[in-house]
């Protein structure tokens, strides 16, 4: 059932236009004049307001204005005695704005209050891709943007270091597009491969080298050629590995498992570790010839807690990704976004990306809203709660029965601590958890 | 006053451009079609009280008033185009 406000001066017209929108189940209200209807309109809440273009008062157009400054602004057809104004109206008020030429008939009544609202796309705010793929306008991030650029005019091996889910493996591809290099981009995870394959994996091999090579395989410095190859988890690659890779990239030739040629090879090479160099160099995973070898340039990416101000706009980013892939129409709104920018996200990017996504499945898919999950739980995290402990609009008693119940939890439930806590005496606290019906008189 | 305006109006329209109509001419024009199609409003959505009538949604009694009002705006209508045709005459017979 729709509210509607019916402006027109015609009385013999409203009395029986109203008749038919009663009749179609709705609630409607009259005005004669723009007087009338601004009053109507600083008392009540309408869905649809039906208004005449020519009122003794002006033109039903003036009430456009007030119309779009209401919190909730009802959908508006134009009522017109004549048809060539139907083209001002298109003109002045968009597509929006329906309109209806007299002599009217009910079911052209009756379609233009059953028309759903067009749904209007949610505006798209531009977002910049730096390199076409990287997100992000904090310093931090700039400084990154500065560093990719410049290495990416050489032909230096870079090295990312960076927790998990900040997207190392974002930047090397970056790396790669901003280098223009003819060759390929080939990405490898070197954690990902058995001590027997690793060798194959990265120099190929020969038919016949081991039982199963049943054919010649070109290894990812071969694919590479003329590109970058994407080294990533270097740290997790076997130490007895090492010797071998670091021939590689000190002749840069490489001989195919089961092989004797040597193929010569060039591409640079962009390695990555979630380790911190301090790390590295502690516990010797990687031994410190090819660590030099192929940190000529390291490059450190920020952890998102670390340029909050970008978590907006990846959150928008990966929800215009979801409602393109879904047919949706979800938007964030700045509330919540202000509730995942107070989360540190120690899973980065990708648990953020992951969270979007949760929370947009989550979500009516007829509706533009988000459904938050109450908390963002990680496993790397305490759980943290999206729900801002103070929001205008809670109640004092809500308030205080909340902080109550925090402060039981905190103190497992002992009542004389939590009391002492709340600065409240002990009878009063029991009085309140009485009062929440958690307990009973004689407790 | 509404005999006085189609009068006017067909006294410009008559005495100094008889061919062309200016786009002031069409825009008086379009005031009187839009007077003419209030009773004509009326006479519609009376009609669909009746049909709404006879279906059996509202009262019968509702459709003998509205057809009653449909009668009132057709003569309305009549007025205003006889009004009309009136003032052309005079407008036509002063120039």
């Amino acid at each position: 059932m729709l509210t509607v406000l019916l402006v027109d001066d015609d009385t013999e017209f409203t009395d029986v236009a109203c008749t038919i929108i009663e009749f179609l189940g709705h609630e409607v209200l009259t005005a004669g004049n723009l007087e009338e209807a601004r009053s109507w309109l600083q008392k009540e809440t309408f869905d649809h307001i039906l208004l005449d273009f020519m009122l003794p008062d002006g033109s039903g157009a003036h009430l456009f204005n007030e119309l779009d400054s209401l919190p909730k602004p009802p959908r508006v057809t134009l009522i017109t005695g004549h048809p060539s104004i139907k083209g001002v109206i298109k003109d002045l008020c968009g597509p929006n704005i329906d309109y209806l030429v007299k002599p009217i008939q009910r079911e052209e009544i009756e379609d233009v209050l059953s028309r759903k609202s067009k749904k209007t796309a949610p505006k798209v705010e531009k977002i910049e891709r730096h390199f076409d793929l990287l997100i992000g306008e904090s310093e931090a991030m700039k400084e990154l943007y500065k560093l990719i650029s410049r290495v990416s005019k050489t032909s230096a091996n870079v090295m990312l270091l960076g927790e998990s889910g900040v997207g190392k493996e974002v930047v090397a591809a970056a790396i790669h597009k901003a280098s223009e290099s003819e060759g390929a981009y080939i990405a490898t995870n070197c954690g990902a491969f058995s001590k027997e394959l690793i060798g194959s994996e990265l120099f190929g091999h020969e038919k016949g080298a081991f039982t199963g090579a049943i054919g010649r395989k070109e290894g990812v410095f071969e694919q590479a050629e003329g590109g970058t190859l994407f080294l990533d988890e270097i740290t997790e690659m076997p130490i007895d590995m090492q010797p071998n890779l670091l021939r590689v990239l000190e002749n840069k030739v490489v001989i195919r498992v089961g092989g004797t040629k040597t193929i010569p090879v060039n591409c640079r090479v962009v390695s990555a570790t979630n380790r911190t160099m301090e790390e590295i160099a502690q516990s010797k995973v990687l031994r410190e010839d090819i660590y030099f070898r192929l940190a000529v340039f390291p490059i450190t990416i920020p952890p998102l807690r670390e340029r909050k101000e970008d978590i907006s706009l990846l959150a928008k980013t990966f929800i215009d990704e979801f409602n393109k892939e879904n047919g949706t129409q979800f938007n964030w709104e700045d509330a919540q976004l202000d509730t995942l920018q107070a989360y540190d996200w120690p899973g980065n990017v990708r648990e953020l990306r992951h969270f979007c996504h949760r929370a947009a499945i989550m979500s009516d898919p007829e509706s533009s809203q988000i459904e938050l999950p109450k908390t963002i739980e990680s496993p790397f995290a305490q759980k943290q709660s999206t729900t801002p402990a103070l929001q205008a609009g809670r109640t004092i008693e809500d308030v205080e029965k909340e902080l109550i119940y925090a402060t039981l939890d905190k103190v497992n439930g002992n009542k004389t601590m939590a009391a002492e806590m709340l600065g409240i005496s002990t009878k009063t606290l029991y009085n309140r958890l009485h009062a929440y019906g958690d307990i009973s008189k004689d407790e | 006053m509404r005999n006085s305006r189609y009068y006017c109006f067909f006294k410009v329209k008559l005495g100094e451009e008889k061919n062309n109509m200016t786009e002031n001419e069409s825009a008086m024009l379009n005031v009187f079609v839009h007077d003419a199609r209030k009773p004509l409003n009326r006479i519609t959505m009376q009609a669909e009280l009746v049909k709404m009538a006879l279906n059996g949604d509202i009262p019968a009694q509702q459709a003998l008033t509205a057809l009653d009002k449909i009668i009132a705006s057709a003569k309305d209508c009549s007025h205003i185009l006889s009004d009309l045709t009136a003032q052309m005459h005079k407008a036509s017979s002063d120039t």
